[in-house]
């Protein structure tokens, strides 16, 4: 059997000519009154990692199902290496690996059983079928537990379980939906490395989570959900760059009468500056230099600072810049 | 391969059920072994002592009475083979030893055949008299043993009628009431009486107009209650395994199985083997263990073919059905308990065993599905033609496909 990245090369006569192992074009969805996803287009090129961030309710896990063909766009298309998931959503599915964001497996049957079992689902039988089961539970760490019903499995066993009925066919692209919710550390670290794996064997993911941390770690690029559309997307690097790439400085002071502007105002290395009611908030290009110089000016006017908060550029950043609040509000 | 593969691994789920299995195999069995316990052997005769009979013959032959002789023949009828388990007779020469017998309480009856019994059977002599002498305190035996007698001389007595008809219908036409023609009736009678008598049911088969039947015994009426119980309960296992939809779709992997290259009618298809497999295996072990068990003799092999198909895709569409319906798995419990129950009632599979109730109540049932199986297993049962079996086994085929249908599209309509 190829690997992915073998099969990965074959891909431009399978797609047509089409590079992209995704591509997503004017998709809109609606229930009812509500407009679940609004008008979104993205390009995953193939081989890549590509993570779908955004809060509880953006619109992610809808786009995932109109993705793997659970539901049908109200406007629009996508393309899976080519095939139209409107047309030929039948290959389509051939194509993906879907790991759902809940468990689904059969709890009273075994960890082999439900895997022989998502693999006849996807054609495969016989001595073919028993290779490719050995291999994942391998992969995943379940060889010794295998004849264990999945009842009696951990949440994090489970998990693995999980994505490995996904990857039985060999899938060249696999669609994660938050799939470390509510797993202990461990476990979580297990899966991000594996994911790592497949993508280094030339597999492309796409990966939704609500963990900025993970798309951090995991993504070549991504991209940020809220309300049902995408409101950045881009490298990390790019998407950080939205805020300046400047750290975010927070500082509360003790004497409420004192004006921040003021106090810091004209500092080398400080950038904008907003203060009110005693609280002060200021963006530095290296936070490591200007905090002594901070404390220094305070102390100097007889202002005590009684707490600071320093963050560097990341995603959660870009998407309190964008949207106003939290990621995880 | 795929159909064969859903419906291997939901075959496999459903018996790795506990309760499930209870309910499929041990309840129906041990409401019918209830049954059995209750009535079965107290009623049967096989826990009931023989009644001890003594019998004198003391009847003549007559010399134009050919081949015809009463009293041998009543006691050869109560020495049969077919009643041994009921009679237990000695016979005797002395009517009086006889008697004495009964009163030493070493015999329940005596039975003392008159000289008279052929000659008045082929009307060569007035009236003849059995003598019953019983021990008064005695109920059951002496009252068997008179039942089998009168019918017994009931037969004899037809003798004598045909007799008297001949005698009249020649006075009638003008013709002197020849004695020997009127003999000759009798004795023609008589003989053909003797040669059939041994063998009432020979040529008659009674069943009742639904087809129930119409035998006496605990053997059949255990076998209604039997049928009834297991049409019950393979409809709600039919129910319950249709369930396995609804479940997979709140456990999410009837999505899953949708993020596959599998079609949705294929999903659906290996779902409706699965639950016909599962019923199938059902009825096979019920059947099996009612032979074995309780001596169900469940007709052909052809009928109870039919009788299976016809309960086996019944219960499937109507739980297919009435899964549909359903929102939840939480709802699906109560939805089972009170349709089954009141369909299951009106089908009439709760009173199997009741012979005394109105007729207009097997029209009643007709109106439900259970109602149209338990007539097919009613026909197999009473050993029923073809002829009779093929309309209710097709209406029960053609409600199997309209509910399945109509659960189909249901289905379809909800997760595919």
């Amino acid at each position: 059997m190829p690997t992915a990245l073998e099969r990965a090369d074959q891909t431009t006569t399978d797609a047509g000519g089409d590079q992209a192992a995704v591509s997503i074009r004017g998709v809109s969805m609606s229930f009812g009154d509500l407009q679940a996803v609004k008008d979104v287009s993205l390009t995953i090129g193939q081989g890549e990692v590509f993570s779908l961030l955004g809060p509880n309710g953006a619109g992610k896990s809808t786009l995932i199902n109109i993705l793997t063909g659970l539901l049908r766009p109200t406007e629009g298309d996508a393309r899976v290496l080519g095939h139209s998931i409107r047309t030929d959503p039948t290959h389509v599915k051939r194509l993906l690996g879907v790991v759902p964001q809940d468990i689904a497996l059969y709890p009273d049957l075994s960890a082999r059983e439900n895997l022989r079992f998502w693999g006849r689902m996807f054609g495969l039988r016989g001595a073919d079928l028993d290779q490719r089961v050995e291999e994942i539970l391998l992969v995943v760490g379940l060889t010794d537990r295998q004849r264990d019903r999945v009842g009696t499995f951990s949440g994090g066993m489970k998990r693995r379980l999980n994505i490995a009925a996904a990857l039985l066919h060999d899938p060249r692209v696999v669609v994660m939906d938050e799939p470390t919710v509510g797993i202990d550390p461990q476990s979580r670290r297990a899966i991000l490395d594996h994911v790592k794996s497949m993508n280094q064997q030339g597999t492309t993911v796409v990966y939704t989570t609500h963990y900025m941390e993970e798309a951090q770690e995991l993504s070549d690029r991504l991209a940020i959900m809220d309300h049902g559309t995408v409101i950045a997307e881009g490298t990390h690097a790019e998407l950080v760059r939205i805020v300046g790439e400047k750290d975010r400085i927070a500082l509360k002071l003790d004497d409420g009468e004192s004006d921040g502007a003021e106090l810091f105002g004209g500092l080398n290395g400080v950038g904008s500056i907003h203060a009110e009611d005693g609280h002060v908030v200021l963006l530095a290009d290296d936070s490591d230099q200007l905090l002594p110089v901070l404390f220094e000016r305070a102390a100097g006017r007889g202002v005590r600072i009684s707490s600071m908060d320093v963050q560097e550029p990341n995603l959660e950043s870009v998407f309190l810049h964008l949207t106003g609040r939290a990621l995880r509000e | 391969m795929k159909v064969i593969a859903i419906a291997l691994k939901d075959v496999r789920r459903n018996l790795r059920s506990g309760m499930l299995l209870v309910m499929m195999f041990a309840v129906p069995l041990l409401v019918t072994a209830l049954m059995y316990a209750a009535f079965g052997r107290s009623g049967a005769g096989d826990d009931l002592a023989a009644v001890r009979v003594q019998v004198v013959n003391l009847d003549a032959r007559v010399p134009f009475a050919g081949d015809v002789e009463a009293g041998a023949q009543l006691v050869e009828h109560l020495s049969s083979p077919e009643l041994a388990d009921l009679l237990t007779v000695e016979e005797r020469v002395d009517p009086e030893a006889a008697r004495q017998a009964v009163d030493r309480g070493e015999a329940a009856v005596a039975v003392i055949v008159p000289r008279n019994l052929t000659a008045s059977a082929v009307g060569t002599a007035q009236r003849a008299t059995v003598e019953l002498y019983s021990d008064p305190a005695l109920t059951v035996g002496p009252s068997i043993v008179r039942e089998i007698v009168t019918g017994f001389l009931d037969g004899f007595n037809g003798s004598r009628i045909a007799a008297d008809v001949v005698t009249r219908q020649l006075r009638e036409s003008g013709r002197a009431a020849a004695t020997g023609e009127a003999r000759t009736a009798a004795t023609m009678y008589a003989e053909w009486f003797e040669a059939h008598h041994d063998r009432p049911d020979a040529s008659l088969s009674v069943r009742t107009p639904d087809g129930s039947v119409a035998e006496g015994g605990m053997v059949g009426m255990l076998s209604l209650v039997l049928t009834g119980m297991m049409i019950f309960f393979v409809f709600f296992t039919g129910a319950n395994t249709a369930t396995s939809i609804v479940r997979e779709h709140e456990e999410g992997t009837l999505a899953r199985l949708h993020t596959t290259p599998t079609e949705p009618s294929t999903v659906l298809t290996g779902k409706f083997c699965a639950i016909a497999a599962t019923l199938l295996v059902q009825v096979l072990v019920l059947v099996t263990a009612g032979a074995l068990i309780f001596d169900v003799d469940w007709g052909g092999g052809l009928a109870l073919a039919l009788a299976t198909l016809a309960l086996v895709t019944t219960a499937t569409g109507f739980g297919l059905w009435l899964m549909s319906l359903v929102g939840s798995s939480r709802q699906s419990g109560p939805v089972i308990g009170v349709v089954l129950t009141v369909t299951g009632m009106a089908g009439g599979l709760m009173t199997t065993g009741f012979t005394n109730l109105p007729s207009a109540f097997d029209h009643v049932t007709l109106f439900t599905p259970q109602g149209w199986v338990l007539r097919t297993w009613k026909l197999g049962l009473a050993h029923a033609s073809m002829e009779e079996l093929l309309p209710p086994f097709l209406a029960c085929l053609a409600i199997a496909a309209a509910l399945f249908a109509l659960g189909a599209r249901a289905m379809r309509r909800r997760f595919a």
